[in-house]
């Protein structure tokens, strides 16, 4: 394989309509329900790691859409931990919690377990504990979803010799429109399949 | 409320408030350990269960220190909240 082709990808994307690993719909959403929805594909995918259901719904999407992404994947057996990194843009940062929160503090009472999800870059730190991923990561919050900027990113810490392999992608959560797209690449100089647009 | 009725109601209200939702309520033991082995909760679980005693039960734990021996498990818990109610 010439060293410029994209090396092994897989992806694993998420949103209104259902879930996919590269083009095949794995779930479809048929409920409107987010929780419904997600706890269906949490089950489907056989996770077995109960502090999902106490993630917000941003790192709930993220979280699943990253196991998709990593899907029959053990980088472990070929990457140290430390070599892994995690890249994520993002548009409305925490904001669904943020909400919440607020609301939260209207009422007059409080919920740690809801202010620890309230920055986006929670999102990696719950990725990388399930995985345990110790390289570099980072979380930008950008107007748009910049894969030019992405690519630049991840591949000047391919050619530094920073990280081996990573999942990189698009997660976003509000109350009107979600959506999540990891995909998992490895080696140097590989190349993001310039394809994907967020839909909202 | 009879210690029994607490630690029942309790053991519901540890598994919503902490969004245990692979837990059946009633597969907590009374003496098991909540964090830890046992259960297995971390330090935000700790501390939406002391929001849990003030908000629930009106009741505050003054010393920090105290926080491990009053949330060991259902029962100390439970016996807390008795105690406490009492005085």
């Amino acid at each position: 394989m010439n060293s410029h082709e994209p090396c092994i990808i897989q992806s694993g994307f998420i949103n209104n309509l259902g879930a996919f690993f590269n083009d095949e719909l794995l779930l479809k959403n048929d409920s409107n329900d987010f929780e419904t929805f997600t706890n269906n594909l949490y089950k489907q995918l056989d996770i077995k790691y109960p502090k999902f259901y106490k993630m917000d719904n941003l790192c709930k999407i993220g979280f699943l859409a990253s196991e998709i992404a990593l899907k029959n994947i053990d980088l472990h057996q070929k990457y140290s931990a430390d070599k892994i990194g995690i890249h994520i843009i993002n548009t409305n940062s925490s904001i669904d919690t943020d909400i919440k929160y607020q609301k939260l503090i209207n009422q007059g009472t409080a919920s740690p377990a809801v202010f620890v999800y309230t920055l986006p870059n929670i999102v990696i730190g719950e990725i990388s504990i399930k995985n345990n991923f110790k390289g570099e990561n980072l979380l930008m919050v950008s107007e748009n979803y910049d894969i030019e900027l992405q690519y630049n990113y991840i591949n000047s810490l391919f050619i530094s010799n920073s990280i081996d392999a990573c999942i990189c992608g698009f997660v976003d959560y509000t109350e009107t429109a979600y959506e999540a797209f990891f995909i998992h690449c490895r080696e140097k100089q590989y190349r993001i399949l310039l394809l994907y647009t967020p839909t909202h | 409320m009879e210690l029994e009725e607490l630690k029942q109601k309790l053991k519901q209200q540890i598994v919503t408030q902490l969004k245990l939702n692979e837990i059946n309520p009633a597969d907590i033991g009374d003496e098991e350990q909540l964090f830890g082995k046992g259960l297995g909760l971390d330090s935000i679980d700790a501390l939406e269960l002391v929001v849990l005693l003030e908000e629930e039960y009106g009741l505050k734990i003054n010393h920090s220190e105290d926080g491990p021996k009053i949330f060991y498990s259902v029962s100390t818990i439970a016996n807390f909240i008795l105690e406490n109610k009492k005085a």
